[in-house]
């Protein structure tokens, strides 16, 4: 595993000040999470990732400055880590939480989701971005921000650049779309389950359509957090047909066929390990306990990602992909806030299921 | 990993007689989930908890 001793010093080094940044990680976000509490939000939308991006860049800087940074490179695994999480993460995506969520959760999961995931991909090509990163980002924007962008990054094998943009759009753009949207509610005169299914089909991280919910009332938010969830199982399919579509069609070499073994050779295995965990806790195999848990172990993971991230991030590089991911992202989510409206007063509205 | 710009390498179509870190992963997390599925069963849930001590809570 290593080729010299100081690599091995620097390896038990550089674990050490990842699994001790990720534990100040972890106090912090209970910290913030405690504070939204007090103030009537039940979950912290200003969500993990982006504080772990934050301490890992400002531990790169001093890293840097002391040369000290070169010793701990050995130990930012941030791929080992994500795939890690990722796998564990298959625990929670529950897929009978579909069925469970009655017709109109999945009937508006499966149109917002496919809807959605369509656009954002025409408008990024329109823009010329990254096919790595038009995943991505449809992918959070259609599904559910933060998870949905670390499986597809996972499954298109993106750049850490990428991830770090959307992940960050994703939760800068949740905050003032949970606070307006309430209030937009209102103004329409919208129905608790209408508001609840717009909130819970627009808005991309969990803990804002939560956020969000909690604002409007207790109706609204078991809608919102129900249409949640069943697009949050929507996660595993997308990410098993991304990685196939990047494998069979992006990356294929001119004059190269997909035969059975090159798709095998360069399938992400981990997508597997992360679908056969979904699997099993479809069909009942943990308990609520051991779910609890590895969803906990999955935000461990994703944490030590996220600070490795931050560790080998430079500024001037995400700088440097320009105004066109926001563009792209924004446009999305303006169409993502209609078109969530109109589907959620025809299902939840109109037909009234 | 060494190199900054290109993290993420698909497995190319050869062998090597390294576990690539995608196997890895899988194997790593797969240990882990047998690992809390026994934990469970055997009454330890709740050791592994987000955030471990609630400094600021």
């Amino acid at each position: 595993m290593f080729d010299r001793p100081s690599q091995r010093t620097g390896w038990i080094l550089g674990f050490l000040l990842i699994g001790g940044m990720t534990i100040l990680i972890a106090e912090i976000d209970a910290g913030i999470s405690a504070w939204f509490r007090g103030h009537g939000v039940s979950k912290n939308p200003l969500e993990y990732p982006l504080i772990a991006v934050a301490l890992g860049l400002f531990v790169n800087g001093a890293l840097r400055a002391t040369k000290t940074h070169v010793l701990v490179q050995p130990a930012i695994r941030t791929e080992l880590f994500l795939k890690v999480g990722l796998v564990l993460m298959g625990a929670r995506l529950n897929i009978t939480e579909i069925m469970r969520s009655g017709a109109g959760g999945l009937l508006q999961a499966v149109i917002m989701v496919s809807a959605v995931f369509f656009f954002t991909w025409w408008v990024a090509s329109r823009l010329k971005l990254s096919p790595q990163l038009k995943a991505v980002m449809a992918c959070a924007v259609s599904i559910c921000g933060v998870s949905a962008a670390i499986a597809a990054a996972g499954a298109v094998l993106a750049k850490k650049k990428e991830i770090t943009y959307v992940t960050a759009l994703v939760i800068v753009t949740a905050i003032p779309l949970m606070i307006l949207m309430p209030i937009l509610a209102r103004l329409f005169g919208l129905s608790a389950s209408v508001a609840g299914a717009w909130f819970g089909g627009n808005i991309d991280t969990t803990a804002a359509v939560v956020g969000a919910g909690t604002l409007h009332g207790p109706r609204a938010q078991e809608v919102a957090t129900v249409v949640k969830m069943a697009q949050n199982a929507l996660i595993g399919v997308a990410a098993f047909l991304l990685a196939s579509y990047f494998v069979v069609k992006v990356e294929r070499k001119p004059d190269e066929r997909p035969s059975p073994t090159m798709i095998w050779h360069r399938f992400p295995k981990f997508v597997l390990g992360f679908v056969l965990v979904s699997i099993l806790a479809s069909f009942g195999a943990f308990s609520p306990a051991a779910v609890k848990t590895m969803d906990a172990l999955s935000k461990w993971a994703f944490a030590m990602a996220f600070f490795s991230i931050g560790l080998e991030l430079s500024l001037q590089e995400i700088g440097q992909m320009g105004w066109r991911p926001i563009a792209v992202y924004l446009s999305a989510t303006t169409f993502n806030t209609v078109f969530a409206l109109g589907v959620a007063w025809a299902i939840f509205g109109a037909l009234g299921m | 990993m060494q190199n900054c710009e290109e993290e993420f390498v698909r497995p190319q179509a050869h062998r090597t007689h390294r576990l690539s870190e995608d196997w890895l992963s899988v194997l790593i997390a797969l240990v882990v989930v047998s690992l809390v599925w026994i934990g469970t069963w055997l009454g330890w849930s709740g050791t592994v908890r987000w955030p471990l001590f609630s400094w600021f809570t």
